[in-house]
């Protein structure tokens, strides 16, 4: 889908998106006109603070923010068609079909009492032979770096660690090749060598399926090397976005520059 | 010096039910007030190592003590006693909390393991300078854990753990989902209160740069074998083995 200016319209765009959880005695405005877009082919870092509306940005672009108690405005655009914030079943419905998500604590995105193998055939849309099916499977583990064996395929979540949830969540998300993928801190409980590639697959995803990436990260070391653009939010607000080599040349707010110097080993943080 | 360590870890596995061996015959011991990162790829066995010095893995052979003591008792009064000593910040902060509590509850159920007496009001003033301590609002005492970010959940597990004053503190991946800024503030609060008060920590972290800052002796996990140990400036300055240069090297740095 080409416009007439020849930019292809993005994977994913956010526009206006106002986000506020509703307390019994307060509010908390978690994102204040939310907008973004992310192109097919690109990955697209959100950074900022702990609480900064991070997860409720990719939260709201599945429908999956809590129904009651929240309010919620502005758009989501998928795949150029755009769908109001605060219809969840809409935005359920194309989220299923085009939108991969790794949730930030693995095991909420795990069935407990379901084994691996069974989570994971499942996760496959596309109609398969069970063989066939079988071989998928091993195969997506194998792309996260994990080893298909009897222990792993019978094993039900909470025999894995913490790093293996992640990346059977991972997978799942990766099943379909799905036009969007929404990675929120998708490679916190990795260590560096596996949280490597992890990104580089993620990045395969982005440029061998023009998928549009969310990558929803803390570290600017990860978006140094992976990200195209970044956004960085606080306290529900952009207030700094560009492409990556932009920011990391010249950050213009200073908790930009907190960031990209912790991540160069060079500031003494403290905080802010 | 002290002749005892603080924790003593002996030749201890860690069996699980369906035959799976996550820790084999590991062996290594903390002192009071000591700070030791543990690291290791995913899945070489540091959780389950964790979970068994709070007796919540199964462990297959060895021996865990603490002061002196033998800590694999299960009874209910041996386990009140040994969460005096040791506290975890888990590394599924939303499945380590309680969905149906509110933070008020859940931090003064671990205040109360303390034996003194703690009025309603002195339990709330006690939670709210916990929260703050791990840069939390007071008003975060009457919400529920799903009510938070993955970063707030992280640290109201924080703020938990340090509720009865344990001896040592576990902390498995307590601050991965962090921003720098919070993280580091979280970890310059670990070391401080382990300084002044002379808890002992065990930090589990992938994030190699982290255990520099905090940790003064480091041990590498590599399928459930100890496969080196030493003060952290040693060991990063002269790894023995190709694994831990390994870990050491893929740190993805800015350029
Ligand atoms: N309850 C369990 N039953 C069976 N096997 C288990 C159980 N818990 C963990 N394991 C296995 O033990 C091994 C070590 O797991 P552990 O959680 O200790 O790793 P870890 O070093 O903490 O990894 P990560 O960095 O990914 O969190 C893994 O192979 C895991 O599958
Ligand atoms: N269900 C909820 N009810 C009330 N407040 C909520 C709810 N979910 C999130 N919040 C609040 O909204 C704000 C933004 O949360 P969000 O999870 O989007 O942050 P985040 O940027 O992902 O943080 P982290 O890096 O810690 O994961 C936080 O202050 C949080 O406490
Ligand atoms: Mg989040
Ligand atoms: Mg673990």
């Amino acid at each position: 889908m080409i416009s007439a200016n020849g930019i292809a319209p993005p994977a994913l765009a956010f526009r206006d998106l106002s986000v506020t959880y509703c307390g019994n005695s307060s509010e908390t405005l978690a994102l204040d006109s939310f907008s973004a877009e992310i192109f097919p082919g690109k990955i697209f870092a959100l950074v900022g603070e702990s609480g900064s509306g991070k997860s409720s940005a990719g939260f709201a672009a599945g429908g999956l923010l809590p129904a009651s108690n929240t309010r919620i405005t502005g758009e989501i655009s998928i795949e150029n068609s755009p769908i109001s914030a605060s219809d969840a079943s809409a935005l359920q419905k194309k989220c299923g079909r085009q939108i991969g998500f790794v949730f930030q604590e693995p095991s909420t995105a795990l069935h407990p009492a379901i084994r691996i193998q069974t989570q994971v055939a499942e996760s496959i849309h596309s109609s398969l032979s069970h063989s066939q099916k079988r071989d998928r499977v091993a195969e997506l583990l194998r792309s996260v770096q994990l080893t298909p064996d009897a222990r792993l395929l019978k094993a039900y979540p909470h025999h894995l660690s913490g790093g293996m949830q992640q990346r059977v969540v991972i997978a799942m998300a990766m099943a379909n090749q799905p036009s969007v993928l929404i990675a929120d801190e998708p490679t916190t409980a990795l260590d560096p060598t596996i949280r490597k590639e992890i990104l580089e697959l993620i990045r395969s995803l982005a440029v061998q399926h023009r998928s549009g990436v969310l990558l929803i990260t803390h570290d600017f070391g990860i978006v140094s090397h992976f990200a195209d653009e970044v956004a960085v939010l606080l306290r529900g607000k952009v207030v700094e976005s560009g492409s990556t080599q932009e920011i990391l040349s010249s950050p213009s707010h200073p908790y930009t520059q907190t960031l990209i110097a912790s991540a160069r080993g060079t500031a003494n943080i403290s905080h802010p | 010096m002290t002749a005892i360590p603080l924790l003593e870890v002996d030749s201890v596995s860690v069996t699980y039910p369906n035959g799976h061996r996550a820790v084999i015959h590991s062996s290594f011991s903390v002192k009071a007030g000591q700070r030791m990162g543990l690291v290791g790829e995913s899945g070489s066995g540091k959780s389950s190592l964790a979970r068994a010095i709070l007796g919540l893995a199964p462990v297959s052979s060895g021996q865990l003590r603490i002061g002196g003591q033998s800590i694999q008792q299960t009874d209910p009064h041996s386990r009140k006693r040994r969460a005096k000593q040791v506290q975890m910040v888990f590394q599924d902060p939303y499945h380590s909390l309680n969905p149906r509590r509110t933070i008020l509850q859940a931090i003064s159920e671990a205040l109360q393991v303390q034996d003194r007496h703690f009025s309603r009001s002195e339990l709330e003033k006690e939670s709210a300078n916990l929260l703050e301590k791990v840069h939390l609002e007071p008003s975060a005492l009457y919400r529920f854990p799903h009510q938070f970010s993955g970063g707030q959940r992280q640290r109201i597990s924080i703020a938990r753990a340090l509720a009865p004053k344990p001896k040592i503190l576990v902390c498995d991946e307590a601050v991965s989902a962090l921003d720098v800024t919070t993280q580091f503030s979280i970890v310059q609060l670990l070391r401080k209160i382990s300084e002044s008060d002379n808890i002992a920590l065990l930090f589990i972290t992938h994030d190699i740069p982290l255990i520099e800052h905090i940790c003064e002796d480091i041990i590498v996990l590599e399928q459930g074998k100890i496969i080196e140990a030493g003060p952290v400036a040693s060991v990063f300055k002269n790894p023995q083995t190709a694994k831990t240069r390994y870990l050491l090297e893929s740190v993805l740095r800015l350029p």
